[in-house]
């Protein structure tokens, strides 16, 4: 049975610094995903990784198990995104103000039954690619909520954001993926987005 | 007939697509409805993009965080060589090259070119020894003739100790830098 980050990271702090290494080994993928969704650079992204591994290694002994270490990491990687955008002048994205929460797209008046191969590398490609083409703070919850596997309230840890936000960025995230997909692909009434009612209510 | 509504079939599609709900447990009008299949269909390929679409971090990723957060110095080898270890290891490589330059070439009972070369360095010492020698007065120095091979010792110790002090508080420092 793996160890978990609790049992590593306590040698860690015991002295067995090359332990660290599992844990960079677990977690740089995932990381390294939230930096490039906020920075869109990869070599930004790889050095932001690094730094944020190197920060967290060194507070380690401040960390006090409030929330899970994965939590604390990417909240660090979170931070070190958020400073590097702000050095380039750009800010992280517009934060959603509307906290309404009970909102819905609506099918109604549905399009005719779709033809499009949803598992053509085609649609794959495409998909992939606008994932990484939304605005930083979009790509960041939306990378937090389903990559992540985070709850609101992690997200709301990470972001710093209000609940609100969170969830308005997490709805208006993919609601710009899915306009974007849809768009490019040209197919909007292959999808049924011509029956939808586009509006938030 | 009343369609589910995007969130529905969203929350939907994540529970299929983590494992948390079996297709046959779906909604019967998700079932029977195309819009709504299609629907869910297109978040089920969404939310399964979502959930893995990564960008790999690079191979030497774990090395390079492993090199900033440990000092060089503190692997088994480097432990061995570090401080210490490094100037003697310095001091040992000149001792080395300062005894191979007194050697002779083996088989051969004339001088071989190292003692030529050290014979020639001798001479041009002891042209400089005379000529300071004989300009004591001049120069005002004090005149010295045992001194000049514990002079180089200390000198050298001291150069030898000097590197390694820059090695330890620079060298690593703008190693670690660029790293």
């Amino acid at each position: 049975m793996p160890l978990s980050d609790q049992d590593i990271l306590q040698r860690v702090l015991q002295g067995d610094q090359k332990a660290f290494g599992e844990i960079v080994d677990r977690h740089k993928d995932r990381a390294m995903t939230l930096a490039m969704r906020i920075l869109k650079n990869k070599q930004d992204a790889e050095e932001a990784v690094q730094d944020s591994f190197v920060r967290a290694y060194q507070a380690l002994g401040r960390f006090e198990w409030r929330s899970s270490f994965s939590t604390w990491l990417y909240r660090i990687v979170f931070n070190v995104c958020s400073t590097a955008l702000t050095r380039r002048g750009v800010p992280l994205a517009p934060m959603d103000d509307d906290t309404q929460e009970d909102r819905h797209l609506e099918l109604r008046d549905p399009a005719a039954a779709p033809d499009i191969d949803l598992e053509s590398s085609e649609v794959k490609k495409a998909i992939r690619e606008e994932i990484d083409r939304l605005p930083a703070a979009y790509a960041t919850v939306l990378t937090l909520f389903f990559l992540q596997e985070m709850s609101y309230a992690e997200i709301v840890e990470v972001t710093g954001s209000p609940l609100g936000t969170v969830k308005a960025q997490l709805f208006r995230g993919r609601t710009m993926l899915r306009e974007a997909l849809a768009a490019r692909l040209g197919r909007q009434e292959t999808w049924g987005l011509s029956g939808l009612a586009a509006s938030v209510v | 007939m009343e369609h589910l509504t995007v969130e529905e079939i969203h929350d939907l599609a994540m529970r299929v697509d983590r494992g948390d709900l079996q297709k046959q447990a779906l909604p019967a009008h998700l079932i029977t409805c195309g819009d709504c299949m299609q629907e869910f269909r297109f978040q089920g390929v969404l939310v399964h993009a979502l959930r893995t679409h990564v960008h790999p971090a690079p191979r030497s990723m774990k090395r390079a965080v492993m090199n900033r957060i440990i000092p060089a110095g503190e692997s088994a080898l480097t432990k061995i060589l570090s401080a210490g270890g490094r100037v003697l290891a310095m001091a040992a490589v000149v001792a080395m090259i300062v005894y191979g330059l007194s050697l002779d070439l083996p088989g051969s009972s004339q001088p071989g070119p190292t003692s030529e070369l050290f014979g020639q360095m001798s001479s041009y010492y002891n042209v400089a020894k005379e000529f300071l020698a004989a300009h004591t007065s001049v120069l005002g120095t004090s005149k010295n003739d045992g001194g000049e091979k514990g002079k180089i010792l200390v000198m050298t110790f001291f150069v030898l100790a000097g590197l390694g002090l820059v090695d330890k508080f620079v060298g690593r420092r703008f190693i670690r830098m660029k790293l």
